[in-house]
């Protein structure tokens, strides 16, 4: 059944551009500072946001079979620009730019989407759901090379953000979710080991639970040996930092213990945020903002300054689009039965809520700082291009729908 | 009945399956957007408070502004002490380096010295946020220079800030004392008392006696900051609050007294000039040589100056009035003279046992005199300051009494007077008191001869010299000298207990040692005509190398007395060579107090004493 290529999820652009355009106005607010610096991020966001409707409509003229075809392509072009980007000079502390005279971009953004391309190749392969962790081993040696990748920039937002898109795509790909879990278990077991007591009473409730489930062999073995290499190499390694290492790893715990340095930003985006009650202190009012206390404000901290400026009820806009944005990729993921679209447009699911969710609980201090953009809605034209390219990529499955059954 | 299916045998695609994921996805995407929007309504809503407060002390810096000290004004009401409009810079920068590079700029312009650099550089680490103090007197010139680098310098504050002067500096330095910037240790010592670096406070004389009260309210001005630290304007939701003046404050001194005792002292000799009214303990006068200009430590005192005061050898810093102790030497015989005929140990107008022929034969050791004297009476003795005579009368007395007469008119205390830092006099607690200094029987008995004519183991602070001769002016009491003007009667310390003939007998005296022919002060005080009837009596002390110090205390006018004067200069030579200065001081006041125009006094006779003079006491 072949739908018109003219044909949109109109719906589903609509709450795009109410989030782009969203987007535009913070920047543009976050640049109203009393300094006067930056005041041109906003106007270069709007150029950025033709080029990603173009790629929009560049990606809706290819047929989905040929996103196929390219798909390992893609993955393995990805992987070079990856290991290329570590050649280019550290910006911020950080190898993940490529830059050719004026223009530049961040193959990492573009690796996610070819990441998820590929493990919906993979995923559209199976012929049954897979049962143990051996079925796992291929979308995770797929996903585990970008990431130990992106690890070496150093980036480690991203980084976790390709180990939540393989749990969500093994996870649409019919594994059952314990499976899941026990295979991300050994990464778990390294955000505990910096306390003995945690990481122990954690290896006790994994024993019970690989006591339930009764898993194979193999996946017995991979349990037990990673979670307890993970314990035994980790933690010597966890105690042989210094005290100053160790808290810059948990300042998010306690950003107060280091107000002017590496609390800094949690601290007066908490402020921000927190200072803007429930209706905020009004479209580009914010002082935090206008003051420049508020680091960052143009790409990780654009949403302090939603709440600094809006409100609680901003906020609950702002998480509302974003919430029936993602229910809707889920739809079309749910209605396609394609197994390649349908995994492409469950994996896009979980990029987009995975930057969402680490990104907007960093600004509350829920989480450690990464620096990861918020979808839509960050300065950035490397991701907002990737946002407008999921848009499509939605679509190009959404055409691909199986008609409602009665 | 369908057969149940078997979901492994299904291809992971089949709707049903997706359709039961896909139901689990959007619970998990529902949950993790409802935790965050916890996260968010806990900051925003239950902590909004908070968070509003700390929104508001991000943005808003408080720029304290100075407070005018009070005023001080001489008992007539002339100024001693005021303030006169000037500016002062600070800076208020956002971080050591911002601090290191608008030095940069400011040291040509400010003409700082590399070593006050690190030193305030060193002073904003201590207090990051606070305004640090450039300069706090800054010319018309400096000023208009400073308003052009402005806009590159953003923390730049430039701010009314009253000065500190003294119309008559050195006559009256070490009576107000100065002002300064608070230093750290000060900083610490007055926590919570609302002072901050860059505060002016009193560190000597009234000025810190009185701080509390001169110091005034600091007022502020609200402004808000960028995070840079940058000034964007004033915070509009705090009014300027305007400094408060401090209290003013009336002193019992005489402005014009002051001013003369300064005119009159020599130059260039150290030593000390105090005067009290007997009536009440009223402080008339309190002048310190060499003095110093207080004025210079109100605006910016270069190290090296203060080095100069610091290591002078002359130390002008030194209030004498009250700090330095000198023997009193034959003043001292007024009070030997009290207790004697309190205890009834000579007859006044009966001779010693042996009359005076230049000295008196103690054992085997010969205790001069500076003159022949013959026999003498009580009061012929103090008008001719014979020491042979009060030899007899220390000896009659003996040192347990005398040291006992001594702790009961407090000779070993402070006089009270409400000036920081004064020293209490040395005299003698009693006879064990020389064991204890030179050891049991390692003594003589010689020892009391000595202070009998105030000598020895004796020194008393100007000021507390001064105080016991009103007490034998004013009917017997030691009256707790004061400086500023109180309605209350004064303190009474301790008090002579002698008669009203007793007291007669040593006011005829001291009438007599500058009135009687034979008196000490006699040929001096006559240089210059008497206006009034006036008193007095001399000492000249030996002390330790150099030539001996020389006191004159003037009395006067002897029918009512109204004013004692004690001068000492230091290696003066004689103490009656000085009585001229004392005599004028009096006569000055008493002519103020008639109403008489002040009169342009003939210079008082040179003091270059020729060696030929002796001393006469």
């Amino acid at each position: 059944m072949q739908r018109q290529a003219t044909e949109h999820n109109w719906y589903l652009l609509a709450l795009a551009g109410t989030l782009a355009g969203g987007g535009i106005a913070l920047l543009y607010s976050a640049s109203q500072t009393a300094s006067g610096e930056n005041a041109e991020y906003w106007q270069f966001q709007v150029i950025w946001l033709f080029v990603a409707l173009v790629a929009y409509g560049a990606i809706g003229l290819m047929p989905m079979r040929l996103i196929e075809k390219i798909s390992r392509p893609a993955y393995i072009l990805s992987l070079m620009l990856l290991v290329l980007v570590l050649a280019f000079p550290a910006i911020s502390g950080a190898r993940s730019w490529i830059r050719l005279g004026p223009v530049g971009f961040q193959p990492s953004e573009f690796a996610k989407i070819a990441t998820i391309l590929v493990i919906a190749q993979w995923a559209s392969r199976l012929k049954t759901p897979p049962r143990g962790l051996r079925e796992l081993i291929v979308p995770s040696l797929l996903v585990g090379v970008p990431a130990a990748l992106t690890l070496l920039q150093p980036d480690l937002g991203t980084s976790i953000v390709y180990v939540l898109l393989l749990a969500g795509l093994c996870f649409w790909a019919g594994t059952p979710p314990v499976i899941v879990f026990l295979l991300l278990s050994p990464l778990v077991s390294i955000l505990l080991t910096f306390s003995l007591p945690l990481w122990s009473l954690y290896v006790v409730a994994l024993g019970g639970l690989l006591f339930l489930v009764r898993p194979s062999r193999s996946t017995w073995l991979y349990v037990s040996v990673t979670n307890l290499l993970m314990g035994i190499v980790a933690l010597p390694l966890w105690n042989q930092l210094a005290g100053y290492q160790k808290d810059r790893l948990l300042i998010f715990l306690q950003p107060e213990s280091d107000p002017r340095g590496a609390g800094w930003n949690v601290i007066q985006s908490k402020v921000a945020i927190g200072s803007g009650g429930w209706l905020g202190k009004g479209y580009l009012d914010g002082t935090q903002k206008r003051l420049a206390f508020l680091p960052e404000r143009h790409t990780d901290f654009i949403f302090s300054v939603l709440g600094e400026e809006l409100g609680f009820i901003g906020v609950l806009v702002a998480f509302g689009l974003f919430g029936l944005l993602l229910l809707e990729g889920v739809r079309i993921a749910e209605r396609t039965p394609d197994p390649y679209a349908s995994t492409l447009a469950f994996g896009l699911v979980a990029l987009i809520a995975s930057h969402l969710a680490i990104n907007t609980a960093m600004t509350v201090g829920m989480m450690p700082i990464t620096g990861l953009p918020l979808p839509f809605l960050s300065k950035g034209g490397s991701f907002l291009v990737v946002c407008f390219a999921a848009v499509a990529l939605w679509r190009k499955t959404w055409l691909e729908r199986a008609p409602l059954r009665r | 009945m369908t057969p149940p299916i078997d979901r492994r045998a299904l291809s992971p695609f089949d709707p049903l399956s997706r359709n039961r994921r896909a139901h689990l996805a959007r619970l998990t995407i529902l949950a993790v957007l409802v935790i965050l929007l916890a996260g968010f309504f806990r900051l925003q809503v239950v902590q909004y408070a908070e968070h509003v407060a700390r929104s508001t002390r991000n943005q808003v810096r408080e720029i304290p502004l100075a407070a005018p000290r009070g005023f001080m004004y001489d008992r007539e009401g002339d100024i001693i002490a005021e303030n006169l409009p000037a500016y002062s810079v600070s800076l208020l920068p956002t971080s050591d380096r911002d601090l290191h590079r608008d030095m940069e700029r400011l040291q040509p312009i400010l003409g700082l010295d590399d070593e006050t650099i690190a030193e305030l550089e060193r002073q904003y680490s201590l207090a990051p946020g606070q305004p640090i103090l450039l300069n706090d007197d800054l010319d018309y010139r400096t000023l208009s220079m400073l308003e052009e680098t402005r806009s590159d310098i953003p923390g730049l504050l430039l701010q009314p800030k009253p000065r500190r002067v003294y119309p008559h500096g050195r006559a009256t330095a070490h009576l107000t004392g100065y002002v300064a910037q608070i230093s750290e240790k000060e900083l610490l010592a007055r926590e919570g008392k609302g002072y901050s670096a860059g505060d002016i406070l009193g560190k000597t004389g009234i000025e810190s006696m009185y701080e509390a009260e001169l110091r005034g309210e600091k007022g502020a001005e609200f402004v808000e900051v960028d995070a840079l630290g940058r000034r964007i304007g004033p915070w509009l939701e705090q009014p300027f609050q305007a400094p408060q003046r401090g209290r003013d404050l009336h002193l019992t001194v005489d402005l014009d007294l002051q001013r003369r005792a300064a005119e009159l002292f020599p130059a260039d000799r150290r030593g000390a000039i105090v005067a009290i009214d007997p009536r009440n303990g009223d402080v008339l006068l309190l002048y310190s040589s060499p003095s110093y200009d207080p004025n210079v430590f109100s605006g910016q005192l270069s190290s090296e100056d203060w080095r100069g005061l610091i290591e002078d050898p002359a130390r002008p810093l030194l209030n004498r009035p009250i700090q330095a102790r000198y023997a009193p030497g034959s003043v001292f015989k007024l009070a030997t003279a009290a207790m004697a005929m309190t205890l009834g140990v000579v007859d006044p107008d009966e001779f010693e046992d042996v009359p005076c022929r230049g000295g008196y034969q103690f054992g085997s050791r010969w205790f001069g005199c500076h003159a022949v004297h013959g026999w003498a009476s009580l009061q012929d003795a103090i008008i001719t300051s014979c020491d042979t005579y009060f030899y007899q009368v220390g000896l009659r007395l003996g040192l347990e009494e005398i040291t006992r007469f001594g702790r009961a008119w407090k000779l070993d205390q402070k006089t009270g007077i409400d000036l920081p830092n004064e020293v209490e006099g040395l005299f003698p607690a009693s006879p064990e008191w020389y064991d204890e200094q030179y050891g049991e029987g390692r003594w003589g008995s010689g020892v009391v001869l000595n202070l009998s004519i105030g000598q020895g183991e004796i020194a008393l602070t100007p000021l507390k010299l001064a105080q016991f001769v009103a007490a034998v002016v004013n009917g017997g009491d030691l009256l707790r000298p004061r400086i500023r003007q109180v309605d209350q009667p004064p303190e009474v310390a301790a008090s002579l207990p002698l008669s009203r003939d007793q007291f007669q007998i040593l006011r005829a005296s001291l009438s007599g040692v500058v009135n009687d022919w034979r008196g000490t002060a006699f040929t001096r005080a006559h240089l210059a005509p008497l206006r009034y009837t006036i008193g007095g009596k001399s000492g000249t002390t030996e002390h330790n190398g150099g030539d001996p110090h020389g006191w004159f205390v003037a009395v006067g006018p002897m029918e009512d007395p109204q004013i004692v004067v004690a001068v000492i200069v230091e290696e003066g030579r004689s103490g009656s060579a000085h009585s001229p200065i004392a005599i004028d001081l009096v006569q000055t006041y008493l002519d103020d107090r008639n109403g008489l125009p002040p009169r342009e006094s003939p210079p008082p006779p040179p003091i270059a004493l020729s060696e030929s003079t002796r001393s006469t006491d």
